[in-house]
């Protein structure tokens, strides 16, 4: 009992409730645009603050922060028809950690044809306390690729096949928007001379890059390749035979 | 224009009808001072291209007037209204929930007969203090700044000390937000109207 007390104690202690400025707004504008620059509309944006310094874990899963971080959603708005944003936000006391959470998951109007893009630590951009200017985003469409691998001449080898494509959601770093944290996904197969056919799609970004490795072996490795290929709304399908 | 110029002839009318009777009542009984107590019901309605007309749904509230006649026909006095708010468009204002807003005012003004009259028709204006209260799921802040406001009402004194009064007011709020200029003219003024009713009391 005393322990369970103790520990509530301690959550009030360093929960780091957020406060508000008295008669202040912060005005955050930017733009939205797809991987052809042409303008992205009514896609959710919204800034969060907290008194705490949080890591892209953290950020990318605000839903789930845990019980002694107080996180505030202190605006939020959509894109208009020209791919502009212009969203009024609550200002927070002191120093906060901000960020900007373009078109998240559970967001309302959230738009399941694009990524998820956060902009990671407004507090480096210059300004003058109340407005922010952010940079350009870039939200390309999420494309179904299909990779297709047929067994038709080769019945003996064992062909493994993977494939590497950046993630969808994207973090841009400020001030350098250029270092933007792209990972990696994989997708990995081991087809056995028993299984004729595969078929796997993926969500790529259009504009993205895609990789393509494999290994035909026996034994022994036989031949291998690489093929990259870039994905786009006509080139969406891969078919691999052997 | 036209309008105005409507407004204005009217006002002087009502001006010249009012020294006109206060000239008369003076010579036929000289009269103390009278105070006017008020507490009603208030339903205000935001106008135009403002952060209270475009982002906030107003709810009613009340009003608390106090008057004091030195003449039979001027007077100066306090007024207190006061109305919450809920934010249905936090696009516009920010991520905070709901508003209680209260303004307080210094007021002076002119009756239509004299305050002794059972009917009376009272024009008036007051400057003074606005302040909106925000509160966010587990915060508050504020807004202030400065009001003025103008008003017409009628009442009927139906007993010596008690009485029933209605009045349309006009508020305009100058507040002194800190933002981005391209949003500072959408937060710092708001317009609204409020229609009110209710009690008067009379201490003579």
């Amino acid at each position: 009992m005393k322990v369970k007390l103790t520990l509530v104690l301690l959550c009030f202690l360093f929960s780091c409730q957020i406060r508000y400025e008295d008669n202040e707004r912060l005005f955050l504008k930017g733009k939205l645009a797809n991987n052809d620059n042409a303008a992205v509309a009514n896609i959710p944006i919204e800034i969060y603050a907290s008194n705490i310094w949080l890591n892209v874990f953290e950020v990318e899963n605000l839903n789930s922060r845990n019980f002694f971080e107080d996180v505030d959603l202190i605006g939020n708005g959509l894109s208009a028809a020209n791919g502009s944003y212009g969203i009024t936000a609550i200002s927070p006391q002191g120093e906060p950690f901000l960020v900007t959470y373009i078109n998240r998951a559970d967001a309302e109007n959230y738009n399941t044809k694009k990524p998820s893009i956060v902009i990671y630590d407004l507090n480096t951009i210059p300004n003058d306390e109340i407005t922010y200017n952010l940079p350009l985003a870039t939200l390309s469409d999420i494309i179904p690729f299909e990779i297709r691998v047929e067994r038709k001449t080769n019945l003996t080898d064992t062909l493994v096949f993977s494939a590497s494509f950046p993630r969808l959601n994207r973090i841009l770093n400020i001030p350098d928007i250029s270092n933007q944290q792209i990972n990696n996904q994989f997708l990995n197969k081991v087809m056995l001379p028993t299984t004729s056919q595969t078929r796997d799609t993926l969500q790529i970004l259009e504009g993205d890059l895609l990789t393509l490795n494999y290994t035909l072996k026996n034994r022994t490795i036989i031949s291998s390749g690489e093929e990259q290929i870039k994905v786009s709304a006509t080139n969406n399908q891969y078919v691999f035979e052997f | 224009m036209y309008l105005n110029f409507k407004l204005l002839s009217l006002f002087l009318l009502f001006c010249t009808l009012c020294f006109a009777q206060d000239k008369e009542l003076v010579k036929k009984k000289k009269i103390n001072s009278i105070a006017e107590i008020q507490l009603g019901y208030l339903v205000p309605k935001a106008h135009g291209n403002n952060f209270l007309s475009e982002a906030l749904d107003l709810g009613g509230g009340y009003l608390v007037d106090f008057k004091l006649y030195l003449s039979p026909r001027f007077y100066f006095g306090l007024q207190k209204i006061y109305f919450e708010a809920d934010v249905f468009n936090q696009n516009m204002v920010g991520t905070y929930n709901n508003s209680k807003i209260s303004h307080h005012y210094a007021q002076a003004g002119i009756s239509s007969f004299p305050v002794t009259s059972k009917f009376n028709i009272l024009a008036g204006g007051g400057l003074g203090y606005a302040y909106y209260k925000n509160f966010q799921l587990n915060s508050k802040f504020s807004d202030d700044g400065f009001s003025l406001m103008g008003n017409v009402a009628v009442n009927y004194q139906f007993s010596k000390f008690v009485g029933l009064f209605s009045a349309v007011q006009l508020s305009k709020d100058f507040l002194s937000i800190a933002t981005a200029p391209e949003q500072d003219k959408f937060l710092n003024n708001a317009t609204f109207s409020s229609i009110s009713f209710g009690i008067q009391f009379q201490i003579k």
